[in-house]
C-alpha cells in the first residue's frame, strides 16, 4: 500500500515538473507571454540577459533570438538530459536500474549473432560432398600399363596385390574421383616389370557427358596417377618404384 | 733567374693540368633560389668511359676543346625537370649506369638555373629556351660529324617535353626520345607542337607513373608504358602525413623503374591493353603479333621492338612492379578449372618455391575472381621474384567473407604458365579449403583434352 502511495506521489511530482517545464518554456517564448506575465524565479539567466539587450521588439525586454537561444539551452541543460538521466536511473527490479539493461541487450545481440553463425556453420552441408552412390550405374573403364623399376621376383602375387592396394587407396581418396571409383585390377606381363592395370568407375546417368569430358576424362584419371608416381620417393618405394614416364592409359569402351 | 723560370713553367703546367681535370658538378641551389626565382642557364656536362664520374663542362661554341667527345659514338642526353628545392636530382648516377652498359657519350643537361623556381608555370615557359639551347648544341655536333639518328634523349618530367621540342626543331630526326613521366600540368590538353609527341623522333617511348597528379595522362609516344596503371605506385605514401614524398614519390618512381632496366637488374614485359583493370584480369596476355620476340620489355631495351611498334597504332602498355628494387615482377598465367556444383568467388594467393628457401609470392586480389564448373578461369599471377626451377607450389583460397560457412574450391586442374618460358606446370585434383594453404609439387603439363 505504501509503495502504491509512493508511486502515486512520484507520478504527481513528475506531472508537476512537466507542467512547470511547459510553463517555463511558454514564458520564455515572447509570443505566448502577455503583458502581465512575470518572469519566473528560475529565469535569472534570462533576466540578466534582458538587462543587456535593447529590448526594442521583444516582449518583456527579450529579443526573439535570445529567447529562442535560452530556451534551447535550458531545454537541454535542465530538461531533456535530466529526464533521460532520471529515467535511466529508475529501478526496475531489486537493484537493477534501466541503464544496466543497455549493455546487457548489446551483449545479448552479439551472442545471438555468434551463436546463429556457429549453428549455421555446423548445419551447413557442402552440396559438393552429398551424393547418392546408388545412382552411379554407368560403368567407365580405363586400361593401361606402367613399368616397375626392377623385375618382379618370386613373390609376384604379393607385389601385384600391393600395387592394387596402392592404386585403390589413391583413387578412393581422390576428392574428385573417389565417389565414382569402383575397383582396380593389376596383372603382370609374363613376369616382367611391365604391369597392366584396369580401373573401373561408375557414373550417374545425370550429367554423364560432362563427367566423361572433364572429371572422368582420360586426362584427369591418368594425371591423378601420374602426379602420384612423380610424388613417390624412389628411396622409400623399394622395388615398387613405378617409372612415371612409362605410364600409359586409354579409355576402354 | 733560372730557378724562377722553372718555377713559373711548373706552375703553368700544373694550372693547365688542373684545369683539364677539373670535375664539373651539377648545379646545387637552395630553396632560397627557388623563392627568388632563377633565370635559365644551361650547362652541358659530358661523361664518357674515359671518366664516368667526372663531368666535363662542354663549350657551346668549340667542341675541339673536348677530345674525349667522340662524335662517331652514339650520344645520350639526360634532361631533368622542375626543381622546386634547387638540389641536384638524386638519380645523377644514371650517367655511370648507362656508361657501364654501353660505350657512348652521355651528356647531362644541367638547367637547374631556370628549373629552380617556385613558379612552376614560369619554368614551363623556360622549357622552350632550354630546348633552343640544346638544339643549337646538337646542330654544332652535327657540324662535327655526329648523326642525329645516333642521339638518344632521356627526359624526366619537364625534360621529356624539352626533348620533344628539341626533336621537333630537328624535324623528328633524332634517334630516340625516352620520356619518363612526362609532366602533365601546363601540358595537358596542349597541341602536338607544345608537348612531346611521336613525330619528335624516330622512336618515342614514354613511361607514365603519376597520371593523376604530376604526370601526363594520355599516350605521347610510339609506345606508352603505364606502370601499375600509371597512378599509385606500390610503396609510395598513401597519405599526406609522409610529407613531400606523398607528392613526388609516384612521379620520381619513373626514373627508378627505368634505372633498373639500364642496369639490366631485371626486365619486365608490358602488355597492350585497353585498361589496367583488364590487364590485371589476365585479358591482355596475348602478344602473338610480336612473333617470337613476344611482348615488348619496358625500359632501355624497348628499342629492340622499334620496327614492330612503328607499324602499330598507338596503344597503352601495362605492367605492374614491386614496391622496391628490383621492381620487375614475374608473370604467370594461371588457369583454374573447378568441379564445384555452384560457382565460387574469391581471391587466390600463390607461392612458388625453388631450390633456395626463398619464396615468390603472387596475390590475385584486385577483385574477386569467379570460378565456374568445368570452365577455365584465366588469372594473371605476378610474382615478386622469379624462381628458376619451381619445386613446390602452395595455393590459398579466400573469399574475404566472415559471415558465411567456409567454402572449398574443388580444382580439377590448375595450370601455371610462365609467360617467358611458356612451359606450363600442372596439378590435378586439388582441394582448396578456405584460408588453408595447400602445398603440392607441380609437373610439366601434358596436352590438354578438356
Amino acid at each position: 500500500m505504501a509503495s502504491n502511495l509512493d508511486l502515486r506521489d512520484l507520478d504527481l511530482e513528475k506531472r508537476q515538473k512537466s507542467e512547470d517545464f511547459e510553463l517555463h518554456v511558454r514564458n520564455e517564448n515572447g509570443a505566448e507571454c502577455r503583458e502581465d506575465c512575470e518572469p519566473q524565479a528560475s529565469d535569472s539567466l534570462l533576466n540578466e540577459q534582458t538587462s543587456h539587450s535593447n529590448g526594442g521588439t521583444a516582449t518583456n525586454g527579450l529579443t526573439t533570438h535570445q529567447a529562442q537561444k535560452n530556451t534551447f539551452q535550458l531545454f537541454f541543460q535542465n530538461g531533456f538530459f535530466q529526464r533521460i538521466k532520471e529515467e535511466l536511473n529508475q529501478t526496475v527490479w531489486k537493484k537493477c536500474k534501466v541503464w544496466m539493461f543497455i549493455p546487457l541487450i548489446c551483449v545479448v545481440i552479439v551472442v545471438v549473432v555468434i551463436v546463429s553463425m556457429a549453428v549455421c556453420s555446423a548445419l551447413h552441408k557442402d552440396e559438393d560432398e552429398s551424393y547418392d552412390s546408388l545412382l552411379f550405374t554407368v560403368p567407365q573403364r580405363f586400361n593401361g600399363s606402367f613399368q616397375l623399376s626392377s623385375k618382379l621376383l618370386s613373390d609376384e602375387a604379393q607385389v601385384l596385390e600391393d600395387l592394387q592396394h596402392k592404386l585403390d587407396d589413391l583413387y578412393r581418396s581422390s576428392p574428385a574421383l573417389g565417389r565414382y571409383f569402383l575397383e582396380v585390377e593389376t596383372l603382370s606381363r609374363n613376369k616382367t616389370s611391365d604391369i597392366l592395370y584396369s580401373l573401373t568407375f561408375k557414373l550417374p546417368e545425370d550429367g554423364l557427358e560432362e563427367l566423361r569430358n572433364f572429371t572422368l576424362s582420360r586426362e584427369m584419371v591418368q594425371n591423378v596417377l601420374r602426379q602420384y608416381l612423380y610424388d613417390q620417393d624412389p628411396d622409400d618405394s623399394g622395388g615398387m618404384f613405378i617409372d612415371p614416364v612409362s605410364l600409359r592409359m586409354s579409355t576402354a569402351y | 733567374m733560372l730557378l724562377w723560370q722553372c718555377l713559373a713553367l711548373f706552375l703553368l703546367v700544373t694550372a693547365h693540368a688542373c684545369k683539364a681535370h677539373k670535375c664539373h658538378k651539377f648545379t646545387d641551389l637552395t630553396p632560397g633560389h627557388a623563392f627568388l626565382g632563377t633565370r635559365v642557364r644551361v650547362k652541358l656536362l659530358l661523361y664518357t668511359r674515359h671518366d664516368d664520374t667526372c663531368g666535363d663542362l662542354l663549350s657551346h661554341n668549340d667542341l675541339t676543346q673536348h677530345p674525349q667527345f667522340n662524335m662517331s659514338k652514339p650520344t645520350t642526353f639526360i634532361v631533368h625537370g622542375y626543381r622546386p628545392s634547387g638540389s641536384p636530382p638524386i638519380w645523377l648516377n644514371i650517367t655511370k649506369k648507362i656508361l657501364d652498359r654501353e660505350d657512348l657519350n652521355v651528356i647531362m643537361v644541367d638547367w637547374n638555373y631556370g628549373a629552380t623556381n617556385l613558379d612552376y608555370f614560369k619554368v614551363v615557359k623556360y622549357t622552350y629556351r632550354v630546348a633552343d639551347n640544346i638544339t643549337a648544341f646538337i646542330k654544332m655536333m652535327q657540324n662535327h660529324g655526329a648523326s642525329l639518328s645516333s642521339i638518344h634523349m632521356i627526359g624526366v618530367s619537364l625534360g621529356a617535353h624539352i626533348s620533344g621540342f628539341v626533336g621537333a626543331k630537328l624535324n623528328g630526326e633524332l634517334g630516340r626520345i625516352t620520356g619518363l613521366d612526362a609532366a602533365g600540368p601546363g601540358f595537358n590538353g596542349k597541341g602536338l607542337e607544345d608537348r612531346l609527341d611521336p613525330t619528335d623522333a624516330q622512336f618515342v617511348d614514354v613511361l607514365h607513373t603519376d597520371i593523376d597528379f604530376l604526370g601526363y595522362r594520355e599516350p605521347l609516344g610510339h609506345i606508352d608504358f603505364y606502370a601499375n596503371g600509371g597512378t599509385d605506385q606500390p610503396g609510395c605514401p598513401k597519405t599526406i602525413l609522409s610529407g613531400t614524398s606523398y607528392f613526388k614519390c609516384d612521379h620520381q618512381r619513373s626514373v627508378r623503374l627505368f634505372l633498373d632496366t639500364v642496369t639490366g637488374k631485371c626486365s619486365t614485359r608490358a602488355f597492350p591493353c585497353s585498361s589496367y583493370k583488364d590487364f590485371l584480369a589476365g585479358k591482355c596476355l596475348n602478344c602473338d603479333h610480336f612473333g617470337d620476340a613476344g611482348c615488348p620489355s619496358f625500359g632501355y631495351d624497348v628499342i629492340q621492338w622499334k620496327e614492330a611498334l612503328l607499324k602499330q597504332r598507338q596503344l597503352k602498355y601495362y605492367f605492374s612492379t614491386n614496391a622496391k628494387s628490383p621492381f620487375c615482377r614475374t608473370s604467370y598465367k594461371v588457369d583454374v578449372m573447378i568441379w564445384n556444383k555452384s560457382e565460387r568467388w574469391g581471391y587466390i594467393t600463390i607461392k612458388l618455391y625453388g631450390d633456395d628457401d626463398k619464396e615468390a609470392v603472387a596475390t590475385i586480389d584486385h577483385k574477386a575472381s569467379q570460378f565456374s564448373k568445368y570452365t577455365e578461369t584465366e588469372l594473371l599471377a605476378q610474382f615478386d621474384r622469379d624462381v628458376q626451377q619451381v619445386k613446390k607450389v602452395s595455393m590459398l583460397f579466400s573469399t574475404g567473407k566472415v559471415l558465411q560457412p567456409k567454402r572449398t574450391l574443388r580444382i580439377l586442374r590448375v595450370r601455371l604458365t610462365h609467360l617467358e618460358h611458356k612451359k606450363p606446370l600442372c596439378r590435378y585434383d586439388v582441394l582448396l579449403k578456405e584460408n588453408e594453404d595447400v602445398t603440392f609439387r607441380p609437373y610439366p603439363c601434358e596436352e590438354s583434352q578438356f
